[in-house]
């Protein structure tokens, strides 16, 4: 390796390395920012974890919606609202199922751990969901001639699932949060 | 000092005495929790009862308070504070010529030492 590459390779690594502290940086600021009223309530907390459940429906309405605007128009809001329901997710829960874990404790470590094991059970329950129907749709179309979801359906159905499936962890995590202690409730040292 | 017995299930409880440890020692949950290196959230599960620390952590927090484990975590519940300070009189039998009383404050203890996390 001459010493020019072995430069080059110093600074890409060097530039990476940089732009991972800034980007740890960034989310402990974010991270820090206190919540807003609206989602430091359980009961706005466990609202906001069942937005995977209409993501989803929505998705198979769309899927299901025989194509053209209609399906153009449902899977639009599906995408709408598994882009807010990831974002207000993960506000909720202080980033835990997306921070870098160099950001975090064991104790954060060990809840985001929890969530991912819930999460990937729910993904399994989704994937369930799918094969029924696949199945449904399988089973209609040969037996009655009637096509529930075409090409174009399972294309907007296979994203109205990514984006479900991307909600899941934060979602068990904010099924799951735990009241933070009040500050306010200190010794003052 | 952490008051539950059992969670869920059965599952035992790590008892500890963080938070009588942080208020003798006056420092905040936030100062803790930077000592220690966790967040200040952590150290609020803890003192609750909500969390058990991995043996680093708990070794951490004993290292800063100066203290063996054994004397801030416990498997069973702490006795409390005033019962090691100022321990009850053994019941002494009708026909035993009565003591003279003294005043716990400035009696000498006659019982065996307290565990460490209960001199405060």
């Amino acid at each position: 390796m001459s010493p020019t590459d072995a430069q080059t390779r110093r600074g890409g690594s060097g530039r990476r390395v940089q732009r991972r502290v800034h980007a740890e940086a960034r989310v402990r600021e974010e991270r820090r920012q206190p919540l807003p009223p609206w989602l430091a309530t359980r009961t706005a907390r466990r609202a906001l974890a069942l937005l995977p459940v209409p993501t989803f429906a929505l998705g198979v309405l769309a899927a299901t919606a025989g194509g053209g605007f209609t399906t153009a128009m449902i899977g639009g809001t599906t995408a709408l609202l598994g882009s807010y329901g990831t974002a207000a997710l993960r506000r909720a829960t202080r980033m835990l199922d997306s921070a870098p874990q160099t950001v975090l404790d064991e104790r954060e470590i060990s809840d985001r751990d929890h969530a991912y094991r819930r999460g990937f059970r729910l993904t399994l329950v989704l994937f369930a969901a799918l094969i029924l129907v696949a199945v449904l749709n399988s089973f209609l179309t040969q037996q009655a001639g009637l096509q529930l979801i075409g090409s174009v359906g399972w294309m907007v159905l296979i994203f109205a699932s990514f984006f479900t499936a991307a909600m899941l962890p934060a979602a068990a995590l904010a099924w799951h949060w735990r009241q933070p202690v009040e500050e306010t409730d200190d010794t003052d040292g | 000092m952490t008051t539950k017995a059992t969670g869920p299930l059965g599952v035992k409880q790590l008892h500890n005495r963080l938070a009588v440890l942080r208020a003798e020692r006056g420092t905040t949950r936030r100062q803790l929790a930077e000592a220690v290196g966790v967040n200040v959230q952590t150290v609020g599960f803890l003192e609750r009862g909500d969390y058990g620390p991995s043996v680093e952590l708990a070794l951490r927090l004993a290292a800063h308070f100066d203290l063996p484990v054994e004397a801030i975590f416990s498997l069973a519940p702490f006795p409390p504070m005033s019962a090691q300070l100022y321990p009850s009189p053994p019941s002494t039998p009708a026909s035993a010529p009565t003591a003279p009383p003294t005043t716990p404050a400035t009696s000498t203890p006659t019982t065996a030492p307290s565990p460490a996390g209960a001199h405060t």
